[in-house]
């Protein structure tokens, strides 16, 4: 019997992964796997534990339980110059940009082309303004960081993330801040590195409305574990109230919106905590 | 309650040797590391030269300036207390000895850490707060190798000459004040200077501490950078922990090697 669907191998697979900042436990025992050459966003509320997801995907922490896959190798148990290979696969924007405040937006592009590559710097002029171009700031090349608005640092970011072509690229936050064109601008150029590239995409977001129009497979946090994941369609029309009452936007519903505290009462001094 | 107060004092006492200790370890750990990834910085040598630029070149103003003047003070102090003993032309000896022995290893290290020892700090601290230095990883670039590095490297090459361009800017000094103003005899004062100053046991001792102070200031103010907690606020107090702290390192440094090089033990 011929199988008709080929199941592609996940690029990324965590199986059971728990992770703790000190005694707080921000991710619970999560076991997903993204699909490789797609677009996936991973929705959650501020807080829920989305830069800490990527952090684990990049090695920069270690899941303090289970593992995480990054095509069939686990990433925690890597030599340091596996990871490191490993990296060199991936791209990272910072949901804060975290551009080198000394270079310029020229020579932040140009930077992992000049660390990992030794081309002529005639060709790495060109490759940079490519990467330029397709953030739409070709222009603002010579500018220096401290120039630039937050929306334009997150630009330039994108670019030096996507300089040296990599497999995977992991976005956080790519759309906050930024103004409807621009916002477009960065939609359009995520779809357009995926489907021309074959790039696999994780989009880290709160931000539904947009990403749901883009994006092949959705998976929905809270409180640091997966409560529902699925194609855009799927996660429209579902009717578990936690992920309704997050793409929907609705205040009150089950998924708090406040970091763990004693009750209000209590820390007013209005009640005792019993 | 006094018994309550004691207590206290006891668990600050216990929690600073704890924090001092687990400093020490974690700063040898981490200079270890720094230096195991040299590699990168030797093969670049563009990335040497900058931080040389950084730390150096940009500390040579406040050296040349304090050398300057400290020539100046020790020449006329020197004159006034050998004038009373009729051997003015020795103020030469004097201010030369003061300098490569002392004062010019001593005084440019601690001028270096604050100049370039808070600036090597705050550039790290802010690398760390705004995630540059994740960023770095996640381009698989090694941040100790490509910045940390180049920089102890760099400070460690600009400390020695630093320390030498204060102590002949101090002679100059001296000569300025003892023999153009004050009018000591200038052939005397140079060929007692040169009769009494060795190679050996002065001017290569004197290199020696720079070496040491510098290794210190630029461990700690790295250290500090890299450990600080990574916001403003900590990025601050780490700097104002890396002038504190090398100032002290220096003294006590400068203690033990003096009694180890100049008393003939
Ligand atoms: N260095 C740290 N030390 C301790 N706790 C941390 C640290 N970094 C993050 N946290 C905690 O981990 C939780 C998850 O943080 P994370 O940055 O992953 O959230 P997020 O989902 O990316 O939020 P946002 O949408 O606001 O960016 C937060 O509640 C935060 O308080
Ligand atoms: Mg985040």
């Amino acid at each position: 019997m011929v199988k008709s669907t080929t199941k592609a191998i996940p690029i990324i697979e965590f199986s059971s992964v728990s992770f703790s900042y000190g005694d707080r436990r921000i991710i619970k025992d999560v076991s997903i796997s993204l699909p490789p050459k797609k677009i996936t966003a991973i929705f959650g509320g501020s807080g829920t534990g989305k830069t800490t997801f990527l952090r684990l995907v990049g090695g920069q922490l270690n899941p303090s339980k289970g593992d995480v896959f990054f095509d069939g190798k686990s990433i925690n148990r890597m030599k340091y110059s596996d990871l490191y290979s490993a990296r060199r696969r991936m791209g990272m924007l910072f949901q804060f940009g975290a551009l080198f405040t000394d270079l310029s937006v020229f020579d932040n592009v140009a930077f992992p082309l000049r660390e990992h590559t030794n081309l002529p710097s005639r060709l790495i002029d060109d490759l940079v303004k490519m990467k330029l171009h397709a953030v739409g700031l070709r222009g603002a090349a010579s500018l220096k960081t401290a120039e630039l608005s937050g929306g334009m640092a997150r630009r330039v970011a994108l670019a030096r993330a996507i300089a040296l072509d990599p497999e995977l690229i992991m976005y956080d936050e790519p759309f906050t801040g930024l103004d409807p064109i621009a916002t477009s601008v960065i939609a359009n150029l995520i779809q357009k590195l995926n489907s021309a590239l074959g790039i696999t995409s994780v989009l880290v977001t709160h931000d539904v409305e947009v990403s749901l129009k883009i994006v092949d497979h959705c998976i929905v946090m809270a409180g640091g574990e997966v409560i529902g994941q699925g194609s855009p369609e799927e996660i429209r029309k579902s009717h578990n109230p936690q992920i309704r009452q997050f793409i929907k936007g609705e205040i009150d519903g089950p998924v708090p919106l406040h970091y763990p505290s004693e009750t209000y009462e209590v820390d007013l001094g209005i009640k005792h905590a019993g | 309650m006094r018994a309550n107060a004691f207590l206290k004092g006891f668990v600050a006492i216990g929690r600073i040797t704890v924090d001092g200790v687990w400093k020490i370890g974690a700063g040898t750990k981490f200079i270890l590391n720094v230096i195991s990834r040299s590699r990168m910085t030797f093969q670049r040598p563009r990335l040497l030269i900058d931080e040389i630029f950084f730390t150096g070149t940009l500390s040579l103003i406040i050296i040349i300036v304090s050398g300057l003047f400290v020539g100046l003070v020790l020449g006329l102090q020197g004159y006034e207390t050998l004038k009373r003993y009729g051997s003015a032309e020795a103020v030469g000896t004097l201010v030369a000895l003061s300098l490569v022995r002392e004062l010019g290893p001593v005084v440019a290290a601690l001028l270096f850490a604050s100049r370039a020892g808070s600036a090597m700090t705050a550039k790290i601290g802010i690398m760390k707060s705004t995630e540059q230095l994740s960023a770095m990883q996640m381009m698989a670039v090694d941040p100790y190798a490509r910045v940390v590095t180049p920089m102890f490297w760099g400070g460690f090459f600009s400390m020695p000459l630093l320390a030498a361009i204060f102590s002949a800017m101090g002679i100059i000094g001296g000569y300025l004040i003892t023999v153009v103003v004050i009018g000591v005899d200038g052939g005397a004062f140079w060929s007692q200077m040169q009769a009494n100053v060795d190679f050996h046991g002065d001017i290569l001792n004197g290199i020696y501490k720079s070496i040491v102070f510098g290794f210190a200031v630029n461990t700690i103010s790295l250290f500090e950078g890299f450990d600080c907690v990574p916001t403003a606020e900590g990025v601050s107090r780490a700097v104002t922990r890396t002038v504190v702290t090398s100032a002290l390192a220096i003294l006590a440094l400068d203690f033990v090697l003096t009694a180890f090089m100049f008393t003939g033990v």
